[in-house]
């Protein structure tokens, strides 16, 4: 995964995501390039949803959080949905 | 959750058993290794504290991005690496994540503002109003001042973010 790809940031967010959910290997993350602004996707089983967003939304706040930073430092700009 | 309980036989603590020795490592590891993919790097040491919690600090010559606007990044830090640690049968121990002694420096920065405002309180007999804070801030002003007992602290809205801050005010009591 080189720089641009998103590779690293998508490996971010899976890591995160799959050491906090009861299923991890159902964890998917797929990204939309745009042209400033990279998107990623989360689907997981439906029993970790709430697991991965928390309690109004804290936990993937802080993904967020560290998602945004990762991505400021090379320049880009980054935003995680959860799809359900 | 069945295998969970298979590999961690250590997740059930009591209050008196020592820190496994794996939860400082294990802690290290995973803060490591999310700091690496969000492409930073950083020296992290581990120091157990009191009651068993650990406190971790980094080091890295991108401190101000590791830290964020109001500390949000090492918050997220902190509370990710929590939740990991706890769906990894690491539980009951408190992480507390530092960079370059951020936290240590803000505590007493904020003691040093409520102290100051007590006295100012003191000399001219009138309310202080601090700058609107974040409640874990206020808690530490509230804290600092609660033995102080010829002021009395409370919290307003400060009309501007949904923060409130901390008046300051003689409480009457002078003894």
């Amino acid at each position: 995964m080189n720089a641009g790809s998103g590779g690293r940031l998508r490996d971010l967010i899976e890591h995160i995501v799959r050491s906090l959910v009861d299923h991890p290997d159902q964890v998917r993350v797929t990204e939309v390039d745009g042209e400033k602004t990279v998107v990623f996707e989360l689907r997981c089983h439906p029993d970790d949803i709430g697991k991965v967003i928390g309690k109004n939304g804290k936990t993937v706040g802080a993904i967020r959080t560290l998602l945004t930073t990762a991505a400021a430092r090379q320049n880009r700009r980054a935003m995680l949905e959860v799809v359900d | 959750m069945n295998q969970e309980a298979d590999e961690a036989p250590d997740r059930v603590r009591g209050d008196d058993m020592p820190v496994p020795a794996t939860a400082p490592e294990k802690a290290r590891g995973e803060l490591e290794r999310i700091i690496g993919l969000m492409g930073f790097e950083a020296e992290i040491q581990v120091f157990e504290q009191e009651g068993g919690n650990l406190l971790l600090h980094i080091e890295s010559p991108e401190a101000a991005r590791l830290i964020g606007k109001r500390a949000q990044v090492l918050n997220a830090l902190q509370y990710l690496l929590y939740r990991i640690l706890f769906a990894s049968g690491v539980q009951g121990i408190f992480c507390s994540v530092d960079v370059e002694r951020y936290r240590e420096r803000h505590r007493d920065r904020l003691l040093q503002e409520a102290f100051s405002a007590a006295d100012q309180v003191r000399r001219t007999g009138r309310p202080v109003r601090l700058r609107p804070m974040q409640a874990a801030d206020r808690r530490v002003v509230h804290q600092a001042l609660k033995d102080h007992r010829d002021v009395r602290t409370d919290s307003e809205q400060a009309g501007q973010l949904g923060l409130k801050r901390v008046v300051i005010r003689p409480s009457g009591r002078w003894d």
